[in-house]
C-alpha cells in the first residue's frame, strides 16, 4: 500500500467532484488492484520493489484514471441520493415520535379493555358495587359499561351511578372525545351529575342518577344514534344504612 | 478481493428503495395524514361517528388559522358532520373541530352551525340537509352585551344554494357577520318552510316547546 501512495494520491488529485468517501473507495479499488498485481509478478520472479514499480506502469496514467473516474460522479444522482437519505431519516424519526404517541393511546386502551375498574372515579361514597361487562357499539368505539351501585352523596342522598369507559376499537387510535349521539338515561332521566376523566386512549366516566331508597332496579338505557341498549339492574340494598 | 466500486447512480437508486419503503410504511401505518380525508377520519374518531361519506370540501381562507386547510361537509344515517381539517408539514392533515347534527328518521331538516375562530377573526357556517324542507332560513342574532341592543341577521337557504349529493340537497353556508365587531352572537334560529310558505320546523330560542330540535354546534378555537 505504501508503495503505491504517490500513484493513488495522484489519482486523487484529478477527482473535484468525488466525496470523501468515494476517494476512499476509488483509492481502495485501485490499491486493492495493484495488490494482487504486483503479488503476481512476485510469484513469477520479479523483486517486490520492481513489481510494485511494474503494476503502477501498468495502471497507466493517473491523471486520465482521475479524469475518466470524474466524469462519472454525477452531481444529480448524488443530490437525489442525499434528498433520499435525508427524507428517510426524518421519516423515520417522525414515526417514532407519532408510535410515542400512539403508545400513550395503547397504554389507556388496554387498561380500559382489560382492567377498566383501576381508574378511580368517585363523586361520593360508594355503597354498593355491581360488576358489568356489558360493551355497546359507538361509531367505531366501543362503551363498556363495567360497574354500577348504590351511592350517597354530600347531601346525604342517594344515587346509582354506572361506571363506563369508551375507548378505539383500534388500540392504536385515540379515543373520541365527544359522542353527540350517545345519551345515557336512567329510569327516563338523564345523567343528574357526573364525570370522569382519562387521556388519549381511554375516556373514564361515571352517570349518576338520583335515585330513591329501597328501589329494587333501575332500567339503564344507552342510546347511540336511535339505536337503545336497556340494561335492567338490580339493586341491594341490604346493608345500606 | 476486489469489489466493485458502487456508483452514484447505483447508490442513490438503492436510497431511493429504501426511502419509498420507508413512506410506504409512514403512510400505511398511519402515521402522516396524507390526504384530508385523513383528517376527516380524524373528526369521525374525536365525534364517535362511524365512516361518513364526504359531500364537499371548502376552501375559507378568512382567517390565518384556515389558511392550510379546508372544511369539510359529511354524512352518514346516524348524522352530519362540518368541521375543518388542517394540513401540518409534520403530522399531515388532521381534525381541527366539529360540529355534529344527529340525523332523526323522517325529519324535514338536519342542520347546525360550525364557528372557528382565531386572533384574525372568526368564520360561521351554518349546514345541513333539506330533505322535505323548500327553504331553510337562519336568523343570527347578535347583541351587545353592554347596552343590551341587539340585530338579527339573516340568511335563506334555498335549493339553489344546496349541493346535490346521494339524491338529497347539503347545503354549507358563511352565516352573516355582525357590523359591529365587538357585538357577540348570542343565538342561530332555524326555520324550514315548506312549497307553501309554511313554516314546518324551527327553533326555539328560549329552548321549550315548539322546537323540533336545537341547532347542532360546534367551535373551534387557535389561540
Amino acid at each position: 500500500m505504501e508503495d503505491f501512495k504517490d500513484f493513488l494520491d495522484a489519482v486523487c488529485r484529478f477527482l473535484p467532484r468525488a466525496t470523501e468517501e468515494e476517494r476512499a473507495a476509488l483509492r481502495k479499488e485501485l490499491s486493492d488492484h495493484l495488490c494482487d498485481h504486483a503479488e503476481f509478478l512476485e510469484q513469477c520472479g520479479v523483486p517486490p520493489e520492481e513489481a510494485a514499480q511494474r503494476a503502477v506502469a501498468a495502471m497507466g496514467s493517473a491523471e486520465i484514471i482521475g479524469r475518466d473516474y470524474n466524469a462519472t460522479l454525477s452531481p444529480v444522482w448524488l443530490l437525489i441520493g442525499r434528498i433520499c437519505k435525508t427524507v428517510s431519516v426524518l421519516l423515520i424519526l417522525l414515526s417514532v415520535g407519532m408510535l410515542l404517541n400512539t403508545g400513550g393511546n395503547l397504554a389507556g386502551n388496554l387498561k380500559a379493555r382489560f382492567s377498566p375498574a383501576s381508574y378511580a372515579m368517585s363523586h361520593g361514597q360508594m355503597l354498593t358495587q355491581i360488576p358489568l361487562d356489558e360493551k355497546i357499539s359507538v361509531g367505531r368505539s366501543i362503551l363498556r359499561c363495567y360497574g354500577a351501585g348504590i351511592g350517597l352523596d354530600a347531601q346525604s342522598e342517594y344515587f346509582f351511578y354506572l361506571d363506563t369507559v369508551l375507548y378505539n376499537r383500534n388500540p392504536l387510535q385515540a379515543a373520541p372525545q365527544c359522542t353527540p349521539l350517545l345519551e345515557v338515561a336512567a329510569d327516563g332521566t338523564v345523567d343528574r351529575f357526573g364525570g370522569g376523566g382519562g387521556s388519549g386512549g381511554a375516556y373514564w366516566r361515571q352517570w349518576c342518577y338520583a335515585l330513591s331508597y329501597g328501589a329494587p332496579a333501575i332500567t339503564v338505557s344507552i342510546t347511540y344514534a336511535g339505536q337503545v341498549t336497556s340494561l335492567e339492574i338490580p339493586l341491594n340494598w341490604e346493608g345500606v344504612p | 478481493m476486489m469489489k466493485k466500486i458502487c456508483t452514484r447512480r447505483r447508490r442513490a437508486l438503492r436510497r431511493i428503495c429504501c426511502f419509498l419503503l420507508v413512506a410506504a410504511l409512514f403512510f400505511c401505518g398511519r402515521f402522516y395524514g396524507l390526504t384530508p380525508r385523513w383528517g376527516l377520519n380524524d373528526l369521525e374518531n374525536t365525534y364517535a361517528l362511524d365512516r361518513t361519506t364526504r359531500v364537499a370540501y371548502l376552501h375559507d381562507g378568512g382567517i390565518s388559522a384556515s389558511r392550510f386547510s379546508l372544511l369539510v361537509l359529511s354524512e352518514n344515517d346516524d348524522a352530519l358532520l362540518f368541521g375543518a381539517t388542517r394540513f401540518h408539514l409534520l403530522i399531515g392533515w388532521y381534525g381541527v373541530g366539529a360540529a355534529v347534527a344527529p340525523r332523526e328518521p323522517n325529519a324535514p331538516v338536519t342542520a347546525g352551525y360550525y364557528d372557528w375562530s382565531d386572533d384574525s377573526g372568526s368564520l360561521s357556517y351554518g349546514f345541513g340537509c333539506m330533505t322535505g324542507a323548500a327553504r331553510v332560513q337562519l336568523l343570527c342574532v347578535y347583541s351587545d352585551f353592554q347596552t343590551g341592543r341587539s340585530e338579527i341577521l339573516e340568511r335563506t337557504v334555498t335549493p339553489d344554494d344546496c349541493m346535490r349529493f346521494g339524491g338529497e340537497d347539503y347545503f354549507a353556508v358563511p352565516l352573516p357577520q355582525s357590523g359591529h365587531s365587538d357585538w357577540y352572537r348570542a343565538n342561530v334560529l332555524l326555520t324550514a318552510y315548506d312549497e307553501n310558505g309554511s313554516a314546518i320546523v324551527w327553533t326555539d330560542p328560549d329552548g321549550a316547546g315548539g322546537a323540533t330540535h336545537a341547532l347542532a354546534y360546534g367551535t373551534s378555537t387557535f389561540s
